[in-house]
């Protein structure tokens, strides 16, 4: 039985479970690179370019640790949309490439290609599935499995939200890309730290929204505005958004969705953290936060 | 109100959007050249980290609203994957909340004409239209004529600094000509001035290629003037990316296909911006001989940084020196000559070694 590795960094928060459920009703074993700890950002900073962004860092310390386990290929997917009509981040068009020029050693690299713009996840999938087993009928249920996963994993989001906003705790919405809201090493425990101030934290994803245009050109962009435009309206106390340094989409997003919070005097916060970025600041900027949120 | 039309600063090209403007009968206001009081002002109305030409264009728009009074500004969106797409938006919406009052366009592929018959570009006549973009294109021609014939020139010189005189002449005797048989004699005038600048035939310069972002390529303040400082120091330049290519290719998509394809086999798919071009132009650099390859980037460029590792690669597989700088508002004049001249040591001893 072949062994795929996926690195559980970046792409994998766009459809959590998905790819893994994928694999293994193929037939293929996976090996995940489980979650980012320090010995993973230290390999990731060392091997990356020094200007790439925080999460692209952490995302090579994975393939690193992929690397040492015996592996037959590695799935690096090209996620070029996500919505049609419009782009994800360039940052996830190379990542295969990079990879395989930064790692000398690498086993095959399964890189199919996710664009929205030109066709829809099922199909991507059923082709991607065909070509690995050559089998119509499996791929077509294999499919239909890996993305119920997905659903049903979103569903599951869904009433989280209904849960949360019923709450009677100060509410405070956590804003950022799901690979740092999954990845507590990057976001240094951030949820956590909120919960124990006594607040509940929404984090963007598990909003429901409909879906328009704003702004166009990114696709998270317009998703997150969406949502936030939907939060806003419910009894929200505060809003910090959060970002790995060098973050070239934030870098226009922290100022537009800033904008958003001004209409409506939603008191906002924007943390930046790199690789260097201790607990106890995080934690002092946290506190003063939802003590200004408390007066 | 009249419209006074801005734009933001593009090193030479500067002339060309300015004649096309004029031509078609607008009173055009030229950004005081890049310096850096317009970086700062720049910097005091952007984002923190968006990248350093967003600050610069800004620098600029507020530089030509202040000092001259510009109250229309005209910006391009190509509608691509990295940051460049929000820049129009967001300085419009920077420049707002400044309170500067001026009408903001971002042009684009969907609303070109829309915008074109706003700004009033159909009241002039077709032949006056034509006329406007035929000269646009002579003197585009011209001054990258001006810049093949400079960089062929200076690293060859007998007195240094002629090849720079004459250049800045002719720069500035392009921007006043406004007729197209007087452009058809310049052409002719500026070739016969730059062969007759003393020359050194004896001295082999080394090739080096730039690759990079265009913006940054083609403004001299915000590459602190490498091209000079390589020039100076005996290599004939060239520069990849260039406005002449940009429009080339968007008029022939077949040999955008074609030259996107050199850059398969380490890179498949566009990054935004010019990432793969860097790729493209480098393996093509390669091919070709050079001696080493500059690449410029702003600091935490999206496409570029994406690209730099597999720059790095080639530079390694094809044997070809890579000096790679990322510029921003910090980047000194000093250390980039610096870094130049340490680089232009390191190949010439490898080219004395082999």
């Amino acid at each position: 039985m072949p062994t795929v590795g996926i690195p559980k960094a970046l792409f994998y928060y766009k459809h959590p479970l998905m790819w893994e459920t994928f694999f293994k009703e193929l037939g293929f074993e996976v090996e995940l690179s489980g979650d980012t700890n320090r010995k993973i950002l230290e390999e990731g900073v060392k091997l990356s370019e020094s200007e790439s962004c925080l999460s692209c860092k952490v995302f090579n310390g994975h393939i690193s640790v992929l690397l040492n386990k015996k592996l037959d290929y590695i799935f690096i997917p090209r996620y070029k949309s996500l919505r049609k009509g419009y782009k994800s981040c360039p940052k996830f068009f190379a990542l295969a490439e990079i990879a395989r020029t930064i790692f000398n050693n690498i086993p095959p690299i399964l890189n199919p290609e996710i664009n929205f713009s030109k066709e829809r996840l099922d199909k991507t999938l059923y082709r991607f599935g065909y070509n690995l087993c050559k089998s119509r009928v499996k791929a077509r249920q294999v499919t239909k499995i890996a993305l119920g996963k997905l659903s049903s994993y979103r569903e599951e989001l869904k009433d989280q939200y209904y849960q949360k906003i019923k709450s009677e705790k100060p509410k405070i919405i956590l804003i950022s890309h799901p690979y740092n809201i999954y990845d507590p090493f990057i976001n240094l425990n951030i949820i956590n730290k909120l919960k124990e101030l006594g607040v509940e934290v929404i984090t963007i994803d598990l909003i429901p929204y409909k879906e328009q245009v704003f702004y166009s050109g990114w696709d998270f962009m317009d998703e997150m505005i969406a949502q936030i435009r939907e939060i806003v309206t419910k009894d929200i106390k505060g809003a910090i958004q959060f970002s790995a340094f060098n973050c070239g989409a934030d870098s226009i997003l922290i100022s537009l969705v800033e904008q958003e919070f001004k209409k409506v005097n939603i008191p906002y916060m924007s943390l930046i953290v790199d690789e260097h970025t201790g607990d106890a600041g995080i934690q002092t900027r946290l506190e003063a936060f939802v003590d200004t949120l408390n007066l | 109100m009249a419209r006074k039309i801005t734009f933001p600063n593009m090193g030479n090209y500067q002339i060309v959007f300015k004649t096309l403007f004029e031509n078609l009968g607008f009173e055009v206001i030229p950004p005081p050249k890049t310096s850096k009081k317009s970086v700062e002002k720049g910097l005091k109305h952007s984002p923190e980290f968006v990248c350093f030409p967003f600050k610069v264009c800004v620098g600029n728009y507020i530089q030509s609203i202040e000092e001259k009074g510009a109250n229309t500004i005209v910006m391009l969106d190509t509608q691509g994957e990295c940051r460049f797409q929000y820049f129009g938006r967001l300085q419009q919406k920077i420049l707002d909340d400044s309170g500067y009052n001026i009408s903001f366009f971002t042009f684009n592929a969907k609303n070109a004409l829309r915008y074109l018959r706003k700004l009033g570009i159909f009241r002039n006549s077709p032949w006056r239209i034509v006329r406007a973009v035929w000269i646009t294109l002579w003197k585009l021609k011209l001054v990258e004529l001006i810049e093949d014939l400079s960089w062929k020139t200076r690293p060859r010189e007998q007195k240094s600094g002629k090849t720079g005189k004459v250049m800045s002449k002719y720069l500035d005797i392009l921007d006043k000509t406004n007729s197209l048989v007087k452009l058809r004699r310049l052409k002719r005038e500026i070739k016969e001035s730059f062969s007759s600048i003393e020359i050194d035939k004896s001295r082999k310069p080394l090739k080096i290629g730039i690759v990079g972002e265009i913006y940054v390529i083609a403004e001299s303040y915000v590459h602190r003037d490498c091209d000079v400082a390589l020039g100076n120091l005996g290599a004939e330049v060239h520069k990849a990316v260039r406005v002449s290519t940009v429009i080339k290719h968007f008029l022939n998509p077949l040999s955008k296909k074609l030259f996107y394809r050199q850059a398969y086999p380490y890179l498949k798919t566009s990054v935004g911006g010019h990432g793969q071009d860097s790729v493209a132009h480098m393996l093509e650099y390669a091919k070709e001989g050079f001696d080493g390859v500059v690449h410029l980037a702003p600091f935490g460029c999206m496409p570029e940084v994406t690209v730099r590792p597999i720059l790095n690669q080639i530079s390694k597989e094809k044997k070809l020196p890579l000096l790679s700088l990322s510029l921003d508002e910090q980047s000194a004049e000093a250390g980039i000559q610096t870094r130049v001249e340490a680089y232009m040591d390191l190949i010439k001893d490898k080219k004395i070694r082999n």
